[in-house]
């Protein structure tokens, strides 16, 4: 089994600089988004040091035995975490700087998805689109009964719960799926997701009909004609027999 | 036709299946009821969620048993738990929320009745007092370690509930592979450790508790010893924010705890975080859901939460208000030493800065970088001599439990460990 990567980045209409990034190596079988804060200082910097320390962790040689990915990609995201969180303690500036995180990797024959915040991976399988990350924002926390107490009028349902850099540690959810050819894995910042609808986005994934070059564009496209009000970064990950 | 992935609580995806595929999975428990269902363009939705799933999945509602009657199949599946949702375990809830034993009037009379029974059939002698065989259950059964390995590992993963559900319905030919296939029989250790601590109350049938607890000191590590010591020890949990030393140790660092990753445990992951099971198991026997007082309270939303994040279950907000353990929240959020310095600074309770330093310390011990003599440099603000951080460490690098180690250390210097 093998999967081809397809990814690009755009600063979209509105903001005045990209703080998405994105990084993904065939080779390593990985694919990283990362969402810098908007609203804070620095968010360009965490979401770049988000996928920098990914790189450089996958790029060391190592071993994982199955069964301790999960427990792998926990202790990386823990690193990631510290490094971002440091780095905003060495550098007044940007204190308080934090990002998302999707960070997918692909290990005999198993997706295993690292996420943390309101980025998004979907699935697209047989002609179908499915969202397998849950969102970790207020809004969603709050309709599966994770908030406990009453929220200020003031909180925006949008509002991240989970971030890394935010804190000393991260609570990182960690998916695993069994592979199957044909299968599309959609990664986007919500600046795609929040732009176009989730039927829209797998019609232009299926009008490809299996070729994904220039996939990703097509979807910043579409994003930027409905606003682009934000940055949009999109990965798709394609497996194959 | 229609087809539906499933989120199960620890976050593994299944499918795309069709209903048909979903309906062998809920017959055969690969799917449960404290699982999420989803279709293509559509929410997820808790399988136990009757309103929701009648609402936007009316076609699944008919293969998940009585129809309308959720709660009656909740009940029945003893899955789910009603009302309350944990979504935010990985895993699963281990067992419905603080269920209270209640027994009426009458099941006490029953219960007397067959009692002066057996009494009698004693005395008159009918029955015989057999001693208990722990061994290997008889079986026909030819069972292959390596496919039931593959089986158990490839299949379930991290999905801990399902590996446990299988270990105990397949027990017979486990132990079968136990006996007859050595290589194999070991490494369903861990799995056979996964369904005793996490449902057996530290048992399971036909295996010796010695295979079970490992080469650790199991003593104290027993549900109705933690019963014991819970009732014992009232008085000073529940009252006055004092606990006793056996309840300092179980509620040490996390990150101790979870640094611990002993070969031949996945989950619980270590005998300690098994011991912390079998003490909340002790702990909701007596307690349930009954009111305490705030340190009382305290004490529950502690243990709850260590045991759930060796499940994996995110943390829940507001820890650092957790009174009167506001110092643990502090020594778990510290990832430098100098930082736990600083939360021992704050809190000048002897007994604590010797249980959570020397918990740090050891882990360093373990990782091979904390020399002995280092120990001085964490502790600027006192003017002890730190002999019995020292022996702590010394008796835990040894093998010995933390509850031996610290009366150990007791006995030494009993005036840094007492009041």
């Amino acid at each position: 089994m093998r999967v081809v990567f397809y990814g690009a980045s755009d600063r979209g209409r509105v903001r005045k600089m990209n703080q998405d990034s994105i990084i993904f190596s065939e080779k390593l079988g990985y694919g990283v988004v990362a969402d810098g804060i908007g609203g804070r200082p620095g968010g360009d910097k965490a979401s770049e040091i988000v996928t920098r320390t990914i790189s450089r962790v996958m790029a060391e040689p190592h071993e994982i035995r199955y069964g301790e990915v999960t427990a792998y990609m926990t202790s990386l995201v823990d690193k990631v975490n510290r490094e971002v969180k440091q780095f905003g303690t060495d550098n007044p500036q940007w204190h308080g700087l934090g990002s998302t995180m999707e960070f997918l990797f692909f290990s005999g024959g198993e997706l295993f998805l690292a996420h943390v915040g309101d980025s998004r991976t979907y699935m697209v399988s047989g002609g179908d689109i499915y969202l397998i990350t849950v969102d970790h924002n207020v809004a969603t926390f709050q309709q599966r009964g994770l908030v406990k107490h009453r929220l200020n009028s003031g909180v925006s349902g949008s509002a991240l719960t989970r971030a890394v850099g935010l804190l000393p540690t991260v609570d990182v959810d960690v998916y695993s799926k069994k592979l199957v050819g044909g299968e599309i894995f959609i990664t986007a910042s919500d600046g795609l997701f929040d732009m176009v609808s989730d039927s829209k986005i797998l019609q232009i994934v299926l009008d490809a009909k299996g070729h994904l070059e220039g996939v990703s564009e097509k979807l910043i496209a579409e994003a930027n004609k409905n606003g682009g009000r934000d940055n949009i970064t999109v990965l798709l990950s394609q497996v194959f027999q | 036709m229609s087809r539906y992935l499933i989120r199960k609580q620890s976050y593994r995806i299944l499918g795309p299946m069709t209903l048909q595929e979903l309906k062998v999975a809920l017959d055969s428990l690969e799917v449960t009821l404290s699982d999420e269902i989803a279709a293509s363009l559509k929410p997820w939705v808790f399988l136990d969620d009757g309103q929701a799933i009648r609402s936007h999945y009316p076609e699944v509602v008919a293969i998940l048993g009585r129809g309308e009657d959720f709660s009656a199949v909740s009940e029945s599946m003893n899955l789910s738990v009603k009302g309350k949702r944990n979504e935010s375990s990985k895993n699963f809830k281990r067992y419905p929320e603080g269920k209270k034993r209640k027994f009426g009037t009458l099941a006490i009379l029953a219960v007397a009745l067959v009692s002066l029974l057996v009494i009698g059939g004693f005395t008159l002698g009918y029955f015989q007092i057999t001693k208990k065989v722990v061994a290997p259950l008889p079986t026909n059964k030819t069972a292959n370690g390596a496919s039931l390995y593959k089986e158990i590992f490839v299949r379930f993963g991290s999905d801990w509930q399902s590996a446990s559900d299988f270990v105990l319905k397949n027990q017979t030919e486990i132990l079968s592979v136990l006996t007859n296939e050595p290589a194999y029989g070991e490494k369903l250790i861990p799995y056979i450790r996964l369904q005793a601590f996490i449902s057996g109350g530290g048992f399971y049938e036909g295996v010796d508790s010695k295979l079970i607890y490992g080469s650790h000191d199991s003593t104290n590590c027993r549900v109705s010893e933690y019963r014991k010591l819970w009732k014992s020890s009232e008085t000073s949990w529940k009252k006055h924010s004092k606990p006793d030393a056996w309840m300092k140790i179980l509620m040490t660092h996390k990150n101790w705890l979870q640094s611990r990753w002993t070969e031949g445990w996945i989950l619980p992951k270590t005998f300690e975080g098994a011991c912390l099971f079998l003490a909340e198991d002790a702990f909701l026997s007596l307690y349930g859901t009954e009111p305490l007082s705030v340190e009382g309270e305290a004490v529950r939303r502690r243990l709850s939460r260590l045991a759930g994040l060796q499940l994996g279950e995110d943390s829940p907000v507001n820890l650092k208000s957790d009174h009167p353990f506001d110092i643990l929240s502090c020594l778990e959020d510290a990832k430098m030493e100098k930082e736990i310095g600083e939360c021992l600074k704050r809190n000048k309770d002897k007994e604590w800065r010797i249980v959570f330093q020397t918990a740090a310390d050891v882990n360093r011990i373990h990782r091979g970088d904390l020399p002995a003599q280092e120990l001085a440099k964490y502790f600027p603000f006192t003017q002890l001599d730190l002999g019995p951080e020292r022996t702590i460490a010394s008796e835990l690098k040894s093998g010995k439990s933390l509850v031996n180690s610290l009366k150990i250390a007791q006995d030494q210097f009993p005036q840094f460990v007492k009041d």
